[in-house]
């Protein structure tokens, strides 16, 4: 008698918490799909359609040129897809014997054309300039800037380089 | 009966008696089961991101109309526990695997009785619990982020995600 207590209670108290769990629905589950389709981005690329050429300019004057006169880059693209537009500007042009002339490039002198030669809105050129390529793959730029030739400048022709950088 | 073996028979015997104590009314002994209405989880929309690109992270929002939804309901009222089972990455059909990225703000949980559109926030990259009154059914959103490296394979990927409820009382 002592010994069948222990075991009996065992059991019983097995028995009654094992009705419970065997007849009550606790727990379900459910699957969803995920999909992705990894597609390439088209790359970049960019062309100097135009220079920038101020033509003749007098000493001691200033000098432009019209939207549709200054440089122009073609850049191609991810259709669509936003990008970064900055440009490096050169401070001066260099003319004959290491004379210099300085040129700047003012806050609106950042041409955006859609499309050319038709309509252009104008950005800062000093500074990036976040834009997206057109739905066909296209952008196109533009920047223009002024000279200003001291008086007694050496006359000869002055040039300098202007680097555009496009980034996704 | 020995000293040990009474002690032990001490702590069990209240639990016996709770196990076998007889009704108050009906005079046979009976468990009930819980719950006594049946859990149901449905897959009401599976998660799609669609079109990434290459190097370009894509995150879904969870109310977003590509984000997953499941749909939960035990028709009586009940503390549940929601497991999410995350694959880390989809599969393409030639191994190629696509890094996901599940986060804090990627799960929403909304309520039949919403009408505002709102929901709470949860992290389904840990389990949590919520509380569904009566018939009420809780529909829970999930989003995520698919991060392909620049160098992913151009491919289909496809995975699943699973959802596992357990009722826990009330």
């Amino acid at each position: 008698m002592k010994r069948s207590v222990l075991p009996v209670a065992a059991l019983l108290v097995v028995g009654a918490f094992g009705a419970g769990q065997a007849s009550a629905q606790t727990s379900a589950s459910a699957t969803a799909n995920v999909s992705a389709t990894v597609v390439g981005i088209a790359p970049l690329t960019a062309t100097t359609v135009n220079d920038l050429d101020f033509g003749t300019v007098n000493a001691g004057s200033s000098g432009t040129v019209a939207p549709t006169d200054a440089a122009r880059f073609l850049i191609t693209g991810e259709p669509s897809f936003p990008v970064n537009v900055s440009f490096a500007l050169p401070g001066s042009l260099a003319g004959p014997g290491g004379a210099t002339i300085p040129i700047t490039f003012g806050n609106a002198d950042g041409l955006l054309w859609a499309p050319f030669p038709t309509t252009f809105t104008t950005f800062n050129p000093n500074g990036a300039f976040a834009t997206s390529i057109d739905g066909f793959g296209n952008l196109e730029v533009g920047i223009k800037g002024t000279v200003t030739p001291p008086a007694a400048t050496v006359s000869g022709a002055y040039t300098g380089t202007i680097t555009v950088t496009v980034a996704y | 009966m020995t000293r040990g073996s009474l002690a032990l028979f001490r702590r069990l015997a209240p639990l016996c008696i709770l196990g076998l104590a007889p009704p108050p009314l009906g005079g046979q002994a009976r468990t009930v089961p819980w719950p006594d209405h049946p859990l149901s989880v449905l897959a009401r929309r599976d998660l799609r991101f669609g079109s990434v690109f290459r190097g370009r992270s894509t995150t879904i929002a969870p109310r977003d109309h590509q984000a997953a939804v499941f749909e939960v309901g035990i028709g009586q009222e009940a503390d549940l526990l929601f497991t999410f089972l995350l694959p880390p990455g989809l599969i393409s059909p030639g191994g190629e695997a696509l890094p996901l990225i599940f986060g804090p703000g990627d799960g929403m949980l909304v309520r039949q009785s919403a009408h505002s559109g709102g929901g709470m926030r949860f992290d389904p990259t840990r389990p949590f619990t919520a509380t569904v009154s009566g018939d009420e059914r809780l529909f829970l959103h999930l989003g995520g982020t698919a991060a392909p490296t620049p160098t992913q394979a151009l491919a289909n990927y496809h995975g699943t995600i699973t959802l596992v409820v357990a009722a826990l009382g009330t």
